[in-house]
């Protein structure tokens, strides 16, 4: 047989392989979606919409806004009846505020460190404001104020602590609105 | 296997150039390397002036001290617009502290601006070490890679800021490199000690850096390491046993070992390290037992964190001197020059700054912040005193430093990460009763702020450092300028708080 047909079986072979371990199911890692894209049922109505900026203006019960209410975290239905040994799945802020968390590593491992300053400056240097003009904040995940700031879903600009040059903490301040109480969404 | 230097210029392909580039980077750096080595080794051969004793005490915030509260502005223009910003950290101006010209009483101290000041309710006893003219404040200073003005920083933001400004262990270790925009390999106090030990502790029996507060930045040295010490003494192998016949006889028994022959070069060599190890542990603890009894000291220490701290300092700082040649056990570290480094934290008040029982209290002695700064008041007083105990006051100077100040306003909790910020001096050759620097302009984007009340410093650390570093015998030309390479781009390389 010549080395080109060896090569070729060697590729169809690799080639299945991949596919058949990406496909299988890990019954130990919790099916949480890739972070850097929201999964839908987290996903953000648009900022430019006014009846979103209402949605979250006159929530004041302290619950994530409707488009969280009625929907699983995960995958809808069929996940509530999964094993009793799966983790709790992950409520959609925290899956938010971890797709931040993955986005500004993405940065980090690009430019070498975090993006620092204020919420605005940090959105600013993640929507393109540096040096390689990228964009490090998805449409899905930009939610922003008046001021530029990143706001979560209940409205309140996220707080980045900036720890180290590789260390952030993503901190919602969760449905009470008041940052560093219990109730804090976080992530790293 | 081909050597891509052998390569013909018209092989030159993009991967060969992007090689070669990366061989030719590795031999620049080395020769960059050697060339500093070399500037050093000039540098000690300057003329430091290391006669008699002398030791800097460096006291590290660690967290971020919110300064805006330390020290505040009481002249009723500047202390309304403090009070605005702050709401609800505000400290009411009857419950400061003001600083006097002389004592606690009196005139009352104004800058050339016209400013008075006042110290936070919980330090009186800095209130009394400033009118007795021991301490200095320092204004606004923080990690600068250039001089930067609010037009500057917002034009060409990287340019002009450190590398992770606002960053916890970034801005840690540029205050205590001095050299924001390099990567860290030394501090400034490690390459003083580089510098002054050979000259200054010829036969100096401990090393010229001892940290209080575990492995730091600052201490660290291309020749001397920092000697770790806990609030209790030197750690050695006798510590921890269950009883003081155990530890003995454990350290009799590790003796034992390492005396045996052996014919490896590095286990000897090992051996060696791990005797030497022992014996000025057994030095050190041996040194500090007059000192034992808390009753030595005619001010007491606080038995809090930075209290034990500092009192062990002292108590190394008594065992200083040259040994008495008929003491049969060696008490004594024949030091002239030492550097020591103490650090606390929670300064990070990003929640319950103020706040006891649910509502914000400024003046609360309960509250978190008013504990932290009582802390570093009465330590530091108790500091003072005993280097006067040791009547070598006007030979060690302590100064604070932290990761940065606070953000003026409120986040309705506590303060974020800031920049500039006042740092304390303090000692006999400290021109005390003085404030240095400049106060910034309380107004969220005024000229001094970044538009969230965080303060462009006015003084570099470079300065700041540079400063103490001149009056413990540095060199104000080729040394300093290898000490501090960024000296330079500043206008004053003296901020002139310090005698001669």
């Amino acid at each position: 047989m010549s080395r080109k047909l060896w090569f070729v079986l060697f590729l169809a072979v690799s080639t299945v392989a991949t596919f058949w371990y990406g496909a299988r199911s890990n019954p130990a890692k919790p099916a949480v979606p890739p972070a850097a894209a929201v999964p839908r049922a987290a996903k953000i109505p648009s900022p430019e919409t006014p009846a979103s900026r209402s949605a979250v203006a006159t929530n004041s019960t302290g619950a994530m806004p409707a488009l969280n209410k009625n929907t699983s975290v995960i995958s809808g239905s069929s996940q509530a009846s999964a094993s009793r040994s799966r983790p709790e799945p992950q409520s959609p802020a925290k899956i938010e505020a971890d797709a931040l968390a993955l986005n500004i590593r993405h940065y980090s491992q690009r430019f070498g460190g975090n993006p620092v300053g204020s919420n605005a400056e940090i959105v600013r240097e993640m929507t393109g404001g540096n040096l390689k003009g990228a964009t490090y904040l998805p449409t899905e995940l930009k939610r922003l104020n008046d001021n530029g700031e990143l706001i979560d879903a209940w409205g309140t600009p996220y707080f980045f602590h900036q720890n180290a040059a590789n260390y952030m903490e993503v901190r919602s301040a969760g449905p009470d609105k008041k940052i560093w109480t219990t109730d804090d969404v976080t992530a790293r | 296997m081909k050597n891509p230097f052998l390569k013909a210029p018209s092989d030159l392909t993009r991967r060969s150039f992007l090689r070669r580039n990366a061989y030719a980077g590795l031999g620049t750096t080395a020769i960059a390397n050697t060339i500093l080595d070399l500037r050093l080794i000039n540098s000690a051969m300057a003329a430091n002036d290391v006669s008699g004793y002398k030791a800097l005490v460096c006291i590290f915030l660690g967290g971020g001290n919110d300064a805006n509260n330390w020290v505040v502005p009481t002249d009723t223009t500047t202390f309304d617009s403090y009070s605005a910003i702050r709401a609800n950290l505000s400290i009411p101006q009857g419950s400061l502290l003001p600083l006097y010209n002389v004592g606690t009483s009196g005139s009352q101290y104004a800058d050339t601006a016209g400013h008075t000041y006042g110290f936070h309710p919980s330090c009186p006893e800095l209130q009394t070490l400033f009118g007795e003219d021991k301490l200095a404040v320092l204004f606004n200073v923080g990690t600068l890679v250039r001089p930067t003005t609010r037009s500057q920083y917002f034009a060409n933001t990287k340019f002009y800021t450190p590398p992770q400004l606002f960053s916890h262990s970034d801005q840690v270790t540029q205050w205590q490199t001095s050299i924001p925009d390099a990567p860290p390999t030394t501090g400034w106090g490690g390459r003083i000690a580089d510098l002054l030990d050979a000259s200054a502790n010829s036969n100096g029996s401990i090393s010229m850096s001892v940290s209080l507060n575990g492995a730091n930045t600052f201490e660290i040295g291309n020749l001397i390491s920092q000697y770790q010490v806990a609030t209790t003494g030197a750690v050695t192998t006798a510590t921890g046993a269950d009883s003081a016949a155990t530890g003995s006889a454990r350290i009799r028994a590790l003796k034992n070992i390492l005396a045996l022959s052996n014919s490896s070069l590095q286990r000897t060599a090992y051996a060696d390290v791990v005797e030497n190890a022992i014996a000025v542990g057994d030095l050190l603890n041996n040194a500090i037992t007059p000192t034992i009894l808390d009753a030595f000291w005619t001010v007491p220490f606080p038995n809090t964190t930075l209290g034990n701290q500092l009192k062990m300092v002292a108590r190394l700082i008594q065992a200083r001197g040259a040994q008495a040649p008929t003491l049969p056990v060696a008490t004594k570290f024949n030091m002239n020059r030492q550097i020591f480094f103490c650090g606390v934290g929670g300064y990070d008040t990003h929640t319950s700054q103020v706040s006891v029982n649910g509502t914000d209290q400024p003046t609360n002695v309960n509250g978190a912040h008013f504990k932290l700064l009582d802390e570093v008041s009465a330590c530091m007083f108790a500091f003072q005193r005993a280097m006067e105990q040791l009547t070598l006051s006007n030979q060690v100077t302590t100064f604070t430093a932290s990761d940065f100040s606070r953000t003026l306003p409120t986040n309705s909790q506590g303060s974020d990460h800031g920049w500039g910020a006042h740092h304390l001096i303090m000692g006999g050759a400290v021109k005390g009763g003085a404030t240095y620097g400049k106060l910034p302009t309380f107004a969220i984007n005024g000229p001094d702020d970044t538009g969230l009340g965080r303060w462009i410093p006015t003084t570099a650390v470079d300065q700041f450092s540079a400063t103490l570093a001149k009056w413990f015998g540095v060199d104000v030309g080729s040394a300093m300028a290898d000490i501090f390479p960024n000296l330079s781009r500043f206008s004053s390389s003296d901020l002139g708080f310090m005698f001669p």
